[in-house]
């Protein structure tokens, strides 16, 4: 299944995308993710960080490394934080970013106020290749794995939108060659 | 308090009805969209894989039971209700569990989990933001996916304000800001999680739940127990499957993805959590062995069906359920909770069957709730609609200048009302006085003979055979016009009012008598024909699954409405120009012949006669065959409330002329309406350009 299917999916579920042209280019459009939602803190996830220690992808100066954060800086919304999270997987036809990894990481993308997904063009599959790969999560490492399509949305109130109901107000995905 | 008293009570509440109208019109316009993005295959493979997975649940039951237990995690079968709840208690005592943190489970509501736990000195901090108001109200949800749909933002701003000891505003935005700075520190100290299933792989052992608000992330996330109560039919065999069901399942609900689809099981990432799965049979495998009622089983539980059902937009799921709520609720409740539970409410659906155009997995859903009204205790007066219509009409054919007298007198109409719970201000028919097959001799139409493939065999149905022949009389001389040989149907008419009122088994006689009546022309290479979508909603939906026998499906795919059939045949330009050409016509399709080629057929057809044609998904007018004749406010209180409705947006359109081509519809129409209400045939036949020589 195509990248173009995910990107077209994500246009239908309403979700930003930014197509990096390389991994380079990651730290311009994190800033700017950040500088649009007004974010005061910019949080990356463990493969991330690491990821960038190696020099394979560069992040903002100030991003700061889910492990060296206090999960009470999330607790309460107000705070203003990005979270970025690198995907394991994305599913063509759900517009999904497939997330898992450890207990605290999974916390926190519940938690954030604004959450930014990177996914590698080469993991968008398709459904039945998805849950392959999920099911290989799920039975070697464990859950939960999250399948994240929208911000945190409710309509219980007279049928209205609003966003962040729990979690993420806001949810953009950059995809890197 | 009684199912009308309660009725009476939601229909007094006119700024709920119309928020609940505007909210179903809303989620259906946006679930249409989404909707068409999934394929046929998409659809039928959920369906499949939800079939094959009942057909060998015991095999399923075990694998799920291996794959957990070899992972660590524990999975206990609850047989019934009580079994469950008391599951769930000690699952939790003993793990010295004082509060848990609950996803919207409906499951758990089928079950009264929620009560147990708290008698057991545990408390339950729901955690769905609507849930939880209706869990601070002291109330119980009135819609499987948006439990607090029945209240206003006042009364949700006020109840959250009672609750959480500070003001919250009446507006959306605050109100949902105010439950989440609630919720947080809850969700993040609980020492349990509970939580139901959209789907469960039976290899892995992975639940698969669906949510918007991402409340679920804290459930499975945060508390180091994890309980998930499921109904065993939420089994499939596969992670691929279980996937596709939550796709489906959301597009169905609402026609976009959720925002969030939550895998888990019972292995956990890094540290040791502990998984209980509870999977609750409480009447699931014996509706297996019920001819329809184990197609509830394949419910996937998106709620598209209660968007169409105009009684459950008017009355809200408070009147509308029990444990369970809507169309299917009332299958639900059936063999979850009994027929005695479910036919609380099950007689405020009319049969219309728009609901079932709308799932997903093809549940017949009118059927089931016929079915499980077969098992009510019936009242007299309900039994004389449902078998008397047909003899009243008959009756009325031949004593129609005294019937119609009587239907104006007072006196006449309140001793109907007492004996035969007839209301005595309903709008009833006029009887033209006689019957059809009279009105044709007098014109000197007889049947043709030689029946072959150029014949069509004219199924008139009840009312234009005795009630008001002249649609007939139209529709017959329009056929022979057009060259067609015509051979009037005689014999009994479809008894749609039994189906209604839970008479499965009189419809099942009916369709043998009607299905070995129309057999001999039709395996002859004639067509039956119609000009009542009930009639073609009898022979084409009803018998064929009511039967199952090669005959009735022979005559279901060899009836068409008379539309259909000068469409399908290419004779639409034998009309020309009509003398309405120019007028806006609003087209009221009737629920019978929704879901079918009828609505672009008439449309078309009265298009190409000059009419500027209007039409819009307003569902069921509230007339729905005799049931807004009936006395009560199930009956013609319920009727008018929904005409209202209906007839107010139709208004809206500033048609100059309404067609319709249902006969009781246009009854109500013409009760609410001021401009003509005609069938599509008196529209058409008058715009014949030519004569049968
Ligand atoms: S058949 Fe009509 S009235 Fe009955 S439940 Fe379905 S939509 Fe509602
Ligand atoms: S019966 Fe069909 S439409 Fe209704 S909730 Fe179940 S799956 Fe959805």
């Amino acid at each position: 299944m195509s990248l173009e299917a995910f990107l077209e999916s994500c246009r239908a579920n309403g979700v930003l995308v930014d197509v990096l042209r390389g991994a380079l280019e990651l730290r311009e459009v994190v800033e700017r993710a950040a500088s649009e939602v007004g974010a005061r803190l910019i949080v990356v996830d463990g493969a991330l960080a690491e990821a960038a220690d190696r020099g394979e992808l560069f992040l903002p100066m100030e991003a700061r490394p889910l492990r060296e954060v206090d999960l009470e800086l999330l607790k309460h919304h107000d705070n203003g934080v990005l979270l970025v999270r690198s995907a394991g997987a994305a599913i063509a036809e759900m517009g999904a970013a497939v997330l898992w990894g450890d207990a605290r990481t999974q916390r926190a993308t519940a938690m954030t106020e604004h959450l930014m997904v990177l996914i590698r063009a080469e993991c968008v599959l398709d459904v039945a290749k998805a849950s392959s790969v999920i099911r290989g999560v799920l039975t070697e490492s464990g859950g939960p794995v999250h399948l994240v399509i929208g911000p945190s949305a409710t309509r219980d109130v007279e049928h209205v939108r609003v966003l962040g109901a729990h979690g993420p107000v806001t949810l953009r995905f950059a995809v890197s060659p | 308090m009684s199912l009308e008293r309660r009725t009476a009570e939601a229909l007094r509440e006119g700024a709920r009805v119309e928020r609940l109208w505007r909210v179903f019109e809303e989620t259906k316009r946006s679930r249409d969209e989404g909707i068409r993005r999934l394929s046929v295959d998409e659809l039928s493979l959920v369906r499949e894989s939800k079939v094959s997975a009942l057909r060998r649940l015991e095999e399923l039951v075990e694998e799920v039971r291996t794959a957990v237990e070899r992972a660590g995690g524990e999975v206990i079968f609850a047989r019934g209700a009580e079994d469950a709840r008391m599951t769930v208690v000690r699952v939790l005592k003993d793990a010295g569990v004082r509060k848990v943190i609950k996803s919207k489970s409906i499951t758990s509501e089928e079950i009264h989990l929620n009560e147990a736990l708290l008698s057991a000195g545990i408390e339950v901090v729901e955690t769905d933001l609507g849930e939880r108001v209706v869990q601070l109200s002291g109330g119980r949800p009135s819609h499987i996916l948006g439990p607090a749909l029945h209240l206003s933002r006042e009364e949700v701003a006020a109840i959250l304000t009672k609750s959480l000891g500070e003001g919250v505003d009446p507006d959306p935005g605050s109100i949902v800001g105010a439950v989440r700075r609630h919720l947080r520190g809850e969700m993040m100290r609980a020492a349990a999680g509970i939580t139901g299933a959209n789907a469960i792989d039976s290899e892995t052992g992975t639940v698969v739940v669906v949510t918007n608000e991402g409340n679920e992330q804290f459930v499975v996330g945060f508390p180091g127990l994890v309980v998930c109560v499921a109904g065993v039919e939420k089994l499939v065999k596969g992670l691929e499957a279980a996937v596709r069901v939550a796709r489906v399942q959301s597009a169905s609900a609402t026609g976009r993805m959720p925002s969030y689809v939550t895998l888990y099981g019972p292995r956990w990432w890094g540290d040791g959590k502990r998984f209980v799965l509870i999977l609750l049979d409480n009447g699931r495998t014996e509706a297996l062995s019920d001819p329809w009622l184990w197609q509830v089983n394949l419910c996937v539980r998106c709620g598209a069906c209660f968007n169409v059902c105009n009684p459950y937009r008017t009355v809200s799921g408070l009147v509308f359920g029990k444990n369970y709520s809507g169309p299917i609720g009332v299958v639900w409740d059936a063999i979850t909770s009994g027929f005695d539970a479910a036919n609380e409410y099950a007689w405020l659906c009319f049969s219309c069957g728009l609901c079932e155009l709308e799932c997903p997995v093809g549940i017949r859903i009118p059927l089931l709730i016929s079915r499980v009204k077969s098992f009510s205790k019936r009242d007299l007066k309900v039994s004389l609609l449902a078998g008397g219509f047909e003899l009243y009409a008959r009756l009325g054919g031949r004593l129609a200048p005294l019937l119609n007298r009587a239907h104006k007198s007072r006196a006449f109409r309140a001793v109907l009302e007492a004996l035969a719970g007839i209301d005595k201000d309903a709008p009833l028919p006029d009887f033209r006085g006689g019957t059809l097959r009279g009105a044709l001799e007098s014109l000197n139409i007889s049947d043709d003979r030689d029946v072959g493939a150029g014949t069509v065999v004219y199924f008139p149905d009840t009312y234009t055979s005795f009630i008001d022949w002249g649609v007939g009389v139209e529709a017959v001389i329009t056929l022979r016009s057009l060259g067609y040989k015509v051979v009037l149907y005689s014999g009994p008419g479809t008894h749609m009012p039994a189906i209604q009122y839970g008479g499965l088994g009189l419809a099942s006689a009916v369709s043998e008598r009607i299905t070995e009546a129309l057999l001999p022309y039709v395996e002859r290479g004639a067509r039956v024909v119609v000009t009542e979508p009930t009639a073609s909603y009898c022979l084409r939906e009803v018998f064929p699954a009511v039967l199952g026998t090669p005959e009735s499906k022979t005559i279901a795919r060899s009836t068409f409405h008379l539309s259909e059939l000068l469409v399908k045949d290419g004779l639409s330009t034998e009309f020309g120009r009509s003398e309405l050409a120019g007028k806006l016509a609003y087209y009221h399709v009737s629920c019978h012949g929704q879901g079918s080629d009828l609505m672009d057929a008439t449309r078309s057809l009265l298009e190409r006669v000059g009419l500027r044609v209007v039409t819009r998904a307003l569902g069921c007018c509230g007339m729905a065959g005799t049931w807004g004749m009936r006395s009560g406010p199930v009956g013609r209180g319920l009727s008018s409330e929904i005409g209202r409705m209906v007839t107010e947006r139709i208004r809206a359109e500033r048609p100059d002329l309404v067609v319709t081509e249902s006969s009781v519809c246009s009854l109500q129409l013409r009760e609410f309406l001021d401009v003509p209400v005609l069938h599509t045939v008196n529209v058409l036949r008058p715009s014949l350009n030519r004569r049968r020589t």
